[in-house]
């Protein structure tokens, strides 16, 4: 009854068969794969291509440097470029601060009650939220009822809150990634909780917080939406300063540029347009990179 | 150096750690039961028996290294000093810096060898400059590590020695505290018989000036390192006494089926 091969097998006829089978299935499933990854990167890489091809013929340093001329129907992009970068530089500075801290405490104090749980959730649900609800967000409580403006301080302000739930919870993924024996060790050698989290368990997490972060002010910076009411501005031919007073004063930057200079339909040359695109999307890839490089820099430092 | 010659009968010791009724619940286990013992100053006490069996919670009690646990509760004693460790006022921090703790995985720190083992006396005692220097090079030195790092342990990571030399890196790291009691947590159970004689020399080495807690697995290690042995099961301490006594000519018939390994 419970003897071993009390059941007989099929034949081996019958289960060269079933091999057979078996094998032209998974070379028939592998190849569908091969062919749904070419066809991504085929799209990637043909829409990168195009921008590419289109817009490379704009660029050169004259084009970064100089500001608009003739109604925006020639010249340079570059009061776009400085208002990308300085709202950029100015997230960084708020959302670095910010985000790392609430997730240190998310991630070492709250750790998961109730509380630190529904923070969780909140954040979540924010980091999905669509950009144009920060942008009116922004507009109703920053430019109007705080009577910013529109205003770099009121963009500032909107970009940092739209990049703040993901930059939360990257970085209290990264502490819950470093192990506990971290921590242990910290203790046990009698360093005080703060003393463990800073010298020990956050460097642990930096590099992928660090990555974390600058991810997301990059992409926070291609986002039109944000600054569409906050920041932005179309066409001003006032002299571009840099002192304390510009925050006041709404920004020329990238996307808008773009959403207005298309909306406008043949004001401004297609030529230009499509320079600006690749100007925004250098902008973005040269901060990936240079997360990536700094990343693997502080992994090799701590590591080697 | 010290060795752990052993007769019969002990001399009378001092108690370094006295446990008194330590009970230990986890969530829903009964984890140490009434546990009491003494561990005499400047000796080696080696604690065995079957996994689950309490001796690893009670080493982590007695660092309060537990309190971390959610859910953990604990009631009793554990008198260091004449101080009990548990009373609302102990300073945790100066604690841990008498007791000192090695774990099962070597867990140094993403960082230079030389920051790893500056980083205990830097925070505790604020020492800089050719006293840090000097300290560094002692605690390496005492945990037979220097020789083999001397050239580079500056720049070169604690992550990017072997595993027999992070764990003789992570005593480095706690001698230089300069604790009075040694706790070790299996310190040998991921390591090679290379690297595992090269700790048990220096465990021995270590004794008298210091008072070592040892947990182990391996029992002829706990019978060749240690002067005392204590056994438990069940969360319980079944037997206490010199090693010698324990392993050749135990009281309690579960000891004896444990250290012939009959059972574990």
């Amino acid at each position: 009854m419970a003897t071993l091969g009390s059941i007989p097998l099929p034949t081996e006829a019958e289960l060269g068969r079933r091999d057979r089978g078996r094998l032209s299935a998974s070379r028939r499933r592998l190849a569908l794969l091969v062919l749904l990854g070419l066809g991504t990167s085929l799209g990637i890489l043909g829409l990168i291509g195009l921008i590419v091809v289109k817009g490379l013929p704009a660029i050169n340093w004259e084009f970064l440097s100089s500001p608009p001329v003739e109604g925006m129907t020639a010249g340079g992009i570059w009061p776009m470029l400085r208002g990308s970068l300085l709202l950029m530089l100015g997230t960084l500075a708020f959302v670095l601060p910010v985000g790392i801290l609430s997730g240190v405490f998310l991630a070492e104090y709250a750790g998961h009650s109730r509380f630190a749980n529904l923070i969780r959730s909140c954040n979540l649900a924010l980091a999905g939220t669509p950009s144009i609800i920060y942008g009116l967000f922004g507009l109703a409580v920053f430019v109007l009822l705080l009577k910013m403006g529109t205003s770099l301080l009121a963009g500032w302000l909107t970009v940092s809150l739209f990049a703040l739930p993901m930059v939360v919870l990257t970085t209290d993924n990264s502490i819950r990634q470093v192990p506990g024996s971290m921590a242990d060790a910290g203790l046990a050698l009698g360093l005080s909780r703060w003393q463990t989290i800073w010298k020990i368990v956050l460097p642990n997490a930096l590099p992928g917080i660090l990555s974390g972060v600058v991810l997301m002010t990059g992409r926070a910076a291609g986002e039109a939406p944000p600054i569409l009411f906050t920041a932005g501005i179309y066409y001003s031919t006032a002299k571009l300063t840099y002192d304390v007073d510009m925050i006041h004063k709404p920004v020329a930057n990238l996307p808008y540029h773009l959403a207005e200079g298309y909306r406008q339909g043949g004001v401004i040359p297609e030529k230009i347009i499509w320079g600006t695109c690749l100007t925004l999307m250098l902008m973005v890839l040269l901060i990936n990179l240079g997360a990536i490089l700094v990343r693997s820099r502080m992994r090799w430092k701590q590591a080697s | 150096m010290e060795t752990s010659v052993l007769s019969e009968r002990p001399a009378p010791t001092v108690a370094a750690l006295s446990v008194r009724d330590l009970n230990v619940h986890y969530a829903d286990k009964h984890a140490l039961q009434s546990v009491s013992l003494d561990i005499p100053k400047g000796k080696v006490t080696s604690f065995i028996g079957p996994s689950g069996c309490g001796k690893s919670t009670l080493l982590r009690s007695l660092n309060r290294l537990n309190d971390r646990i959610p859910g953990a509760r604990i009631d009793g004693r554990v008198e260091f000093h004449g101080q009990n460790i548990y009373d609302r006022k102990t300073d945790l921090l100066a604690l841990r810096r008498k007791i000192g703790m090695v774990f099962q995985k070597a867990n140094p720190f993403p960082m230079s060898i030389f920051d790893n083992v500056a980083l205990g006396p830097k925070m505790h005692y604020g020492t800089k400059g050719k006293d840090l220097d000097q300290i560094v090079e002692e605690a390496l030195v005492h945990a037979a590590l220097w020789d083999e790092v001397k050239d580079d342990y500056r720049r070169k990571s604690g992550l990017a020695l072997s595993g027999g030399q992070q764990q003789r890196l992570c005593i480095a790291r706690m001698l230089a505290v300069r604790p009075e009691v040694i706790l070790m947590d299996e310190p040998c159970s991921a390591l090679d018989p290379i690297s595992t004689a090269k700790i048990e020399e220096l465990v021995v080495a270590l004794a008298g000036e210091h008072t070592l807690v040892v947990v182990t697995h391996n029992l002829p290690q706990a019978e060749r390192i240690s002067d005392f042995t204590a056994f438990f099961m069940f969360g319980e301490l079944v037997e206490h006494g010199s090693s010698s006594v324990v392993f050749a000519n135990p009281s309690q018939k579960s000891t004896q089926d444990y250290v012939t390994g009959r059972f574990g």
